[in-house]
């Protein structure tokens, strides 16, 4: 089935969502095995919940090798639940290489397959699977091959009746090609990898002759019966020597109810069209579920291990689901054969019926599975649809959704559905069959109970279940959002500036009044807006951090050193796109620490350090920038070196002095970074000219610094995207600047005589304070103003004498360093949005970007930590000279 | 109710097939505009939009062709004085003065002319281009010259143009030989 370019998209979404959960509940199990403690059972109820909503994407997208895969995973994922295995961390190595894997396939899903990546998922999938220590056992299987799992011995069962033949087929190598060979002729009923072997069983109505000549090889006809397997040698012995007592009895097979569910799966991808209710029927006779009896109501109840989130989770999709499904039987009412309609019933179906069978929900599932049933044979176009069909389904759905509610006031989804089944089947063959939905739902026979009464789930008192609601928004939206509100910021001031005015010039009092309340009110909620917006963007870069543990994990390993990973300040938020553009200049930052800085374990005993090198992430705000340090304690940086190196590459030459600093910022030069210097880049072209490419995109600086034997920092400084703070409008030379507000301590009128000389320097004592003077021309460089500005428009205020008696005088200050200023006057105080100049203008110094005022015009900002520095050195300067 | 639809298309068709085709014009588009005494012209695809002089905000420090900055529906650009660039005597704003915006790989600036002159169409054999080291330093912005009317006018080009002014650094690599 072709997926949509909005259907990939979603998936792609949606998987990107999983795989990093998947990271996430990986990092959680890695600390508690760490620790020396078991992993926890939640954690295992998630990651199982992960793999299998991703089973369900990959079913989707019709990844069937994947789907087989999960599925695998899942297996011993139940033996965890059911304590019959416990993860170890190699068991968690291999996780973490299938996280990989996942996620490069998801990525790639809308491309051609990939086939390795599938045979890799496989093995890694098989290798998991076997890892399963039995404890009641205790005995290791981990010499011979994977035993057969359910999944596949149902599969041998339903194959008992049937008139194919079984081959058992091995082979060496080239399995890939055999593979596809068997699949365009038969149906694989087994398969493994095993040390470097594989073995294909499968059922096929060809001869063996013709198989052979296909496949170019000699293949085995099995008997039917199980034991047969015995013949194919002790290689292959742990797919019938694992458990004597293993039967393919389905019925007294006791298996996990979730096992059911996803052995569905597996049977739909494997069996041959309009198979897959005859193996449902042939099990129990009626079209339904394998293992429940018919015309049997559910009763079991929802075990206390399921929590709240998960039904919470359970209800948000469902509901998701619902929706859109009620929305395709509309559709499908006025079109009956709208196919793209029927698929989509038909997947809602599935999945609800898998979350369901999963969580426990017996009559949820049972009633989606037929429902499901009948969907499918629709879409096989075995079934027409007719309005009594219709009505039918629609009334099924219902009783979908009256469980669900059921399911939300906190009592168990129960009903009597057989009535329901009875009518579906005879809808379905045809008969007119009346519509009366109230007499469908009987009430459940069994009593109300609140879920979980004696676990850690739902609380009795609250009957009304709280889902987390959260709803995917596109980015684009978002900066249009963030955008209007900046622009809005303006919008405000105008209506303040217009207030004002009136107020001033005396307009109706009443009017006048109003005006001003409603500027007020709009104030607050502005002020409300602006915070809220500021906040949507915003994500925590310790999401982005925590990732990095596993990077740092694989890399020492791979380098033979042991480095632990510290993160700082993961809380401190940053807006979305940011943090992901972080993602590779970080982790190559990080690689190229382990990788060069930190030293092996022998030789930092030697040189007195610890044996576990450490690098620091380190996340925190200042003003209206985000600084993000990658600091570590290994052998630091050769200056010597560095510079014979640069000399070499011909950056510089032998004659140039440079101070340290503007050697070690050589490193981000184009020319500088050698090929090959880190393994396993894997062709992003990455390198340390990119990593400050990336960071300059993105408007911020890159900075480094190091002391040889002690280690390196790397300084990253972002500014906050939409930085809108309050500001001090100020101005000179006929020019309005805005200051922003959190760097001013005081404005005051001075008289000339409280100006104080020294030497060059002039100085007013305020207060107790000394605090040096300057005056913003000189500063800022307007001085050039007259020869430099032809298209000066007229300002809006009248231009002052120059000459005047007192003077205003504007004290900055950063920290506990103070610098004073002469303005001509102060217009006010406002919000201001600081925007940035210009890509083409790049980094003006002394402004941190400009401001667009109510009138249009662009106020500049003044970069007050550049300023203070620039005055500092002036200042310096003319120390030098006068000393 | 079919063919009644298809009795009228096909009128439809043939009606417009008789129309007369919409003219086309060969070669490309340019704006013809002035600066001081000099004609230049600018390929108009290179043109987002062409506005009054707004208010412009002096950028202290700043290269000698920038003039300032403004704000255009809440964008902050440079804007470039053109006259003060190629070393043409100081003028002030006049009824005729236009900005001419361009947006060059998605960064924008603004250009000062003083007056927009006309649109003409050029075929290819009417631009000549023009070998740099022929050219002054101001003038090394332009890449050809047209030849249409009887005087030759140079025409500039936007990607030179923000080189020299943002990039002087690599714009005087690229022309140093």
């Amino acid at each position: 089935m072709e997926l949509s370019q909005d259907m990939l998209r979603e998936l792609r979404a949606e998987s990107g969502e999983l795989i990093e959960r998947f990271s996430s509940v990986w990092i959680l199990m890695n600390s508690v095995l760490e620790k020396g403690q078991q992993v926890r059972r939640s954690e295992v109820n998630e990651l199982f919940r992960i793999l299998h909503t991703l089973k369900g994407l990959a079913e989707i997208a019709t990844l069937t090798r994947v789907v087989s895969a999960l599925h695998l995973i899942e297996d011993r994922l139940a033996e965890v639940r059911a304590e019959r295995s416990s993860l170890e961390s190699a068991d968690l190595e291999v996780l973490a290489e299938c996280q990989l894997l996942l996620e490069k396939i998801f990525v790639s899903a809308h491309q051609a397959p990939n086939e390795s990546l599938y045979s890799d998922l496989e093995m890694q999938a098989q290798v998991f699977c076997v890892g399963a220590q039995p404890v009641a056992h205790g005995e290791r299987i981990s010499h011979s091959c994977m035993p057969l799992s359910t999944s596949e011995k149902e599969l041998w069962a339903s194959y008992t009746q049937r008139p194919e033949f079984f081959y058992a087929f091995e082979c060496h190598g080239n399995f890939e090609d055999l593979r596809s060979r068997i699949v365009s002729v038969a149906d694989i009923v087994i398969e493994r990898i095993h040390d470097g072997r594989a073995l294909f069983v499968f059922a096929t109505e060809l001869d063996q002759n013709l198989i052979e000549q296909i496949l170019d090889d000699k293949v085995r006809l099995l008997q039917k019966a199980v034991s047969s397997l015995r013949s194919l040698g002790a290689a292959w012995s742990g797919l019938w020597d694992r458990n004597p007592q293993a039967t393919f009895d389905l019925e007294s097979a006791g298996l996990p109810r979730s096992d059911n569910s996803s052995a569905e799966d597996l049977l739909g991808s494997f069996l041959p069209e309009g198979s897959h209710d005859v193996v449902a029927q042939e099990a129990s006779g009626e079209k339904v579920f394998a293992q429940s009896k018919p015309g049997q109501t559910q009763t079991s109840e929802i075990g206390p291990e399921v929590d709240r989130e998960m039904i919470a989770d359970f209800l948000q999709n469902g509901d998701e689901l619902l929706e859109c499904l009620t929305q395709s039987m509309l559709v499908l009412e006025n079109n009956p054969y709208d196919s793209s309609c029927i698929e989509e019933i038909f997947r809602a179906a599935h999945t609800i019926k898998g979350t369901a069978g999963m969580i426990g929900f017996g009559c949820v599932e049972q009633l989606c599975h037929a429902l499901e049933n009948t969907f499918d044979r629709i879409r096989k176009k075995q079934l027409k649809i007719t309005p009594a069909l219709t009505d039918t389904l629609l009334v099924g759905w219902d009783i979908v959704r009256h469980l669900f509610d059921l399911l939300r006031a906190g009592q168990q989804p129960l009903a009597n559905i057989d009535d329901y089944l009875n009518r579906l089947s005879r809808a379905e063959r045809g008969e007119q069959v009346p519509v009366e939905k109230a007499a469908l739902l009987n009430p459940s026979k069994t009593p109300a109970t609140p879920i979980g009464a004696g676990g850690n789930s739902l609380k009795s008192e609250t009957p009304k279940t709280e889902a987390i609601e959260t709803i995917r928004v596109d980015l684009k939206r978002l900066d249009s959002l963030v955008n209007l509100v900046g622009e809005l910021v303006i919008d405000r001031t105008r209506f303040a500036r217009i207030e004002e005015a009136m107020r001033l010039r005396g307009t109706n009092a009443e009017l006048s009044h109003q005006m001003a309340e409603s500027v007020l009110l709009f104030g607050r909620h502005m002020n409300e807006v602006q915070n809220i917006i500021m906040k949507v963007r915003m994500v925590p870069v310790g999401n982005a951090f925590y990732k990095f543990t596993r990077v740092v994990r694989g890399l020492s390993r791979q380098c033979g050193k042991e480095v632990e990973l510290v993160i700082e300040g993961g809380e401190t938020e940053l807006d979305k796109t940011l943090v992901e553009e972080l993602g590779d200049p970080l982790v190559h930052l990080i690689r190229n620490s382990i990788d060069h800085g930190i030293e092996e374990p022998e030789e930092r005993i030697k040189v007195g350090k610890s044996r576990k090198g450490s690098i620091r992430l380190s996340a925190q705000q200042q003003g209206n920038m985000i600084v993000i340090c990658v600091e570590d304690n290994g052998k630091g940086l050769d200056v010597e070196r560095i510079r014979a190196k640069a000399i070499k590459n011909g950056l510089i030459k032998e004659t140039e002095n440079l101070g340290r600093k503007d050697i070690f910022n050589l490193i981000f030069e184009p020319g500088f970074s050698t090929a090959a210097k880190v393994t396993n880049i894997s062709g992003r072209g990455v390198g340390m000219d990119v990593v400050r490419k990336n960071i300059q995109k993105l408007k911020g600086v890159v900075d480094l610094d190091s002391n040889m034997g002690e280690g390196t920092k790397i300084t990253i400084k972002l500014p906050i995207t939409l930085a809108i703070v309050p500001g001090l409008m100020v101005e000179v030379a006929g020019e309005c600047f805005a200051v922003p507000l959190v760097n001013v301590i005081e404005s005051i009128g001075i008289s000339r005589d409280q100006i104080q000389q020294m030497g060059q320097a002039q100085f007013v004592k305020l207060r107790d304070e000394v605090i040096p003077l300057v005056r913003f021309s000189d500063v800022l460089g307007l001085n050039q103003i007259d020869s430099n500005f032809w298209y000066k428009s007229p300002s809006p205020t009248p231009t002052l004498s120059r000459r005047r008696e007192r003077l205003v005088f504007v004290v900055l200050g950063i920290g506990s360093e103070r610098l004073g200023m002469v303005v001509d006057r102060l217009a006010g105080q406002q919000e201001i949005v600081i925007k940035p100049l210009g890509q083409l203008l790049g980094h003006q110094s002394g402004f941190a970007g400009g401001c667009v005022l109510g009138d249009g015009r662009v106020a500049l900002v003044i970069d007050v930590a550049d300023v203070m520095g620039v005055d500092a050195i002036q200042r310096g300067v003319h120390a030098r000279r006068t000393a | 109710m079919l063919e009644e639809l298809r009795k009228q298309l096909e009128a439809k068709l043939a009606s417009v097939a008789h129309e007369e085709p919409a003219p086309v014009y060969a070669g490309k588009q340019f704006l013809v505009f002035r600066a001081d005494k000099q004609e230049m012209l600018i390929a108009v695809d290179d043109v987002r939009e062409i506005i009054m002089p707004p208010p412009i905000s002096y950028l202290p420090r700043a290269t000698q062709e920038i003039e300032g900055v403004i704000a255009l529906r809440g964008e902050i650009m440079p804007v470039i004085n053109l006259r003060r660039m190629l070393g043409f005597e100081r003028a002030g704003l006049t009824a005729s003065t236009r900005c001419l915006v361009s947006s060059p790989e998605e960064q924008s600036f603004a250009l000062i002319v003083d007056e927009l002159t006309e649109f003409v169409w050029l075929l290819e054999d009417e631009i000549d281009s023009v070998a740099q080291d022929y050219l002054s330093d101001e003038f090394k912005i332009v890449r050809a010259i047209s030849k249409n009317s009887n005087v030759v006018r140079p025409i500039v080009d936007v990607n030179l143009l923000v080189q020299a002014v943002f990039r002087r650094e690599q714009f005087n690599e690229q022309n140093a030989h």
